[in-house]
């Protein structure tokens, strides 16, 4: 069961989201915040594994939530939700930790499908959204050695594998894939495992095709 | 002797009645009686100066006055000829007018209403006024001409008719500037402005043509034109590119260029005359040219191009009224410049306001439908009765996201504010509130806000939007109420919610709008208050001069 936040400013949308998503077994939705601040604190109380964002919230927007969620609950994956289809908030919305983003017009099978590949911490980039994102989003300059297993999974995560998928490939556990990434995310001093792919594509360990 | 007694008078306008003599003593031919010699000595008496004269012309008598104000001595004038006292130029023809006087004699002031002139000894001239008076004298008759220096005097009624010149033009130039001011007040269309100064100043200074030139779309353009078809017709037209560095020159120098004719030499001035074919048409038959910069604060803002058909017309004192006149052209077209900007920026803020409604409203509104028809879609094939739920919604939201699309086209249409009303208006608002977030409103509306002026409605209704809007967004409130009533000449708006409140000393959510609010207010001379307290609530309150 994938446990899953609701962050929109407008009821409306969090009644809709709930009664769509009631639809599908896999997906339970535990709570819901008006704000960015009430994310914050519903993250740290249900600890969900995915978080649905709107961007635009008052009180703390959705920027600056995702930054916040990501630092202190690198478990949770959020997922930026957008109304229109800006570059800017897309690039900003990956430059904040998210692993994904939606368009609030998307299909709704499509968002469900989203939100499982981020439970499973699958990296889903549109190759011309990667291409577009692999200029902007930048590791620190001299970040620390990784080990050759850390670089496997990582190649592996910018070919956008699933938790599983990676754990048959290198026949380890899943928990162990999990304690990998998170520590590729501190070594590299990134924020999410879509700027983990984005390094990767840059550093060409994989190309932007496989991404 | 007959003559009892002379007397000398003068109207009361200072002008010489003449010479006479008592009527008691009158005899027989009607005229007085100065037949004898010895009575010319009372002439003496006379303060003007006064000749005694035949028929042909001899003078007999001259008093002390008479020698001295025309330089000869009393032996010299006694046998000469009138004519001699004559400037050369009148001296023919003065017998014919002498003859014809002695024709039809009578008591008058001589060459009324012009400068009569009287030469002396010395070959100088001097201004007289001359009155006549025929008399009989010892050999026929006569007449005695009393002669006075004018010279004073036409120098008091030049220097008077100078003030009054003077005076009446001032006059004009007050009254032309006070018509200007006063057209600047009444209208706000810039170029019906422009067109009242030109008007206005053909009255102060007289032109042939006449053309206001200010920026628009980053060039200089003809603004106005007064004076022919040929001139009208540049009107709206940009300053041809001939024609800029003689303009250009005045607006840098900043200050008024006369020239005494556009058509004559080379230099600058042949912009106008040469090149542009329609500048050129325009300004045949022109030859003065007077141009002045249209400074507003300091900052040259365009120009004022003034033509003659005179050479030479324009005068110092004609470029210092128009750089008069130019000044209030110059703030004019500047405060234009700041309207339109003000307007321009108006609607951007309005567009930005409706994009954020949009997005806030309707497009998730119907993102809420579409997911909730989805879901019933489902629930159909799967479970048809939990299908009610889900439509139930989609219904419920249908609803809401229709009232929120009619307030946001009767915002678009302005003119819907005049046909539903104000009280209308602000129900609509509030229906949106009900449907759509389950609020509760409290309306307590008086109709006769619908009878204040159409930019007051306005105001209060966008006042009750923004405080609406910041409600639903930021306040968490269960109850608004909204009041509007008029009360000492002032109309009161008053909402208020139950919402969590905010510090009104700190930057708060909404700030931005409750700003533009308050402007808005402002611009009406009124005033806005925010009342709150965190966790009590807010209070807004506005109060606008009916």
């Amino acid at each position: 069961m994938i446990r899953i936040l609701l962050a929109d400013d407008h009821a409306v949308v969090r009644q809709g989201l709930r009664m769509f998503l009631a639809l599908d077994p896999e997906l339970e939705v535990v709570g819901e915040a008006a704000n960015g601040a009430q994310a914050l604190e519903q993250v740290a109380l249900l600890r969900p594994d995915v978080v649905l964002m709107d961007l635009k919230m008052p009180v703390m927007d959705g920027l600056t939530a995702i930054r916040h969620i990501r630092a202190a609950h690198p478990d949770t994956e959020v997922i930026a939700v957008t109304s229109v289809l800006e570059d800017t908030a897309i690039i900003d919305a990956v430059r904040a930790g998210a692993i994904g983003y939606l368009l609030k017009d998307t299909e709704a099978q499509e968002l469900c499908r989203a939100i499982k590949a981020a439970a499973a911490g699958q990296v889903q980039l549109s190759p011309q959204a990667a291409a577009r994102l692999v200029r902007e989003v930048h590791a620190p300059d001299s970040p620390e050695q990784l080990s050759p297993r850390e670089l496997e999974v990582l190649r592996l995560i910018a070919r956008g594998l699933s938790n599983r998928e990676i754990a048959q490939e290198l026949v380890i556990s899943e928990k162990t894939v999990k304690t990998h990434a998170s520590s590729i995310l501190s070594k590299l001093g990134l924020a999410s495992r879509t700027q983990a792919a984005l390094h990767a594509m840059r550093l060409g360990l994989v190309g932007q095709s496989e991404g | 002797m007959p003559c009892a007694w002379v007397w000398w008078g003068r109207a009361k306008d200072e002008q010489l009645v003449g010479l006479g003599v008592n009527p008691l003593a009158e005899v027989g031919s009607g005229h007085p009686d100065a037949a004898d010699p010895q009575s010319w000595a009372l002439l003496e008496l006379v303060p003007d100066a006064v000749l005694v004269v035949s028929a042909q012309g001899n003078i007999r008598y001259a008093n002390l006055q008479a020698q001295q104000l025309l330089g000869w001595s009393a032996d010299e004038l006694t046998g000469m000829a009138v004519e001699g006292l004559l400037p050369s130029a009148l001296q023919q023809g003065h017998a014919a007018l002498r003859d014809g006087f002695m024709r039809g004699p009578s008591t008058r002031p001589m060459g009324q209403g012009r400068d009569l002139q009287a030469l002396r000894r010395d070959g100088s001239t001097v201004s007289v006024e001359i009155s006549l008076q025929p008399v009989r004298l010892p050999d026929g008759p006569g007449v005695v001409a009393a002669l006075r220096d004018a010279t004073d005097r036409h120098r008091v009624e030049a220097a008077l008719r100078r003030a009054q010149l003077d005076l009446e033009q001032r006059v004009a130039e007050r009254t032309a500037l006070l018509d200007i001011a006063q057209a600047f007040a009444s209208t706000l269309s810039l170029p019906q402005l422009l067109d009242s100064i030109l008007d206005q100043l053909a009255k102060l200074i007289g032109y042939t043509g006449a053309a206001l030139c200010g920026p628009r779309d980053g060039g200089m353009v003809i603004l106005s034109a007064r004076g022919g078809a040929a001139m009208a017709g540049l009107r709206g037209m940009p300053v041809p590119e001939t024609a800029r560095p003689l303009l250009e020159m005045v607006v840098q120098q900043r200050r008024a260029l006369r020239l005494a004719d556009v058509w004559v030499g080379e230099g600058p001035a042949t912009g106008l005359t040469r090149g542009d074919p329609r500048l050129s048409a325009a300004m045949r038959g022109a030859h003065a040219w007077l141009g002045v910069p249209l400074l507003a604060q300091d900052r040259a803002v365009g120009l004022l191009c003034l033509d003659h058909s005179q050479p030479g017309y324009f005068t110092e004192q004609h470029a210092a009224l128009a750089l008069a006149v130019a000044s209030h052209a110059a703030i004019a077209i500047e405060n234009a410049r700041l309207y339109e900007e003000a307007g321009e920026r108006a609607v951007l803020e309005e567009r930005q306001r409706l994009a954020r409604e949009l997005h806030d409203s309707v497009s998730q509104t119907l993102y809420g439908i579409g997911l909730g028809a989805r879901t019933a879609r489902t629930l159909l094939d799967r479970d048809p009765a939990a299908a009610a739920q889900p439509l139930d919604y989609v219904l419920a939201l249908a609803g809401a996201g229709l009232a929120e699309m009619k307030a946001l086209l009767f915002e678009l249409r302005p003119e819907s504010l005049e046909a539903e009303g104000l009280e209308g208006a602000i129900r609509k608002q509030a229906a949106a509130l009900v449907s759509r977030h389950g609020l509760t409103v409290a309306l307590d509306l008086v109709p006769a806000v619908e009878d204040l002026p159409t930019g007051l409605k306005h105001t209060l209704y966008r006042v009750t939007q923004e405080a609406l809007h910041n409600i639903l967004k930021h306040a968490q409130a269960q109850h608004v109420s909204v009041s509007l009533g008029i009360a000492g000449g002032r109309a009161r708006l008053r909402i208020k919610d139950d919402g969590v409140g905010f510090q009104t000393d700190k930057d708060f959510p909404g700030h931005l709008g409750l700003r533009s609010m308050r402007e808005r207010v402002a611009q009406l001379g009124g005033r806005l208050e925010i009342q709150s307290v965190p966790g009590k609530g807010t209070e807004v309150r506005a109060e606008l001069p009916v």
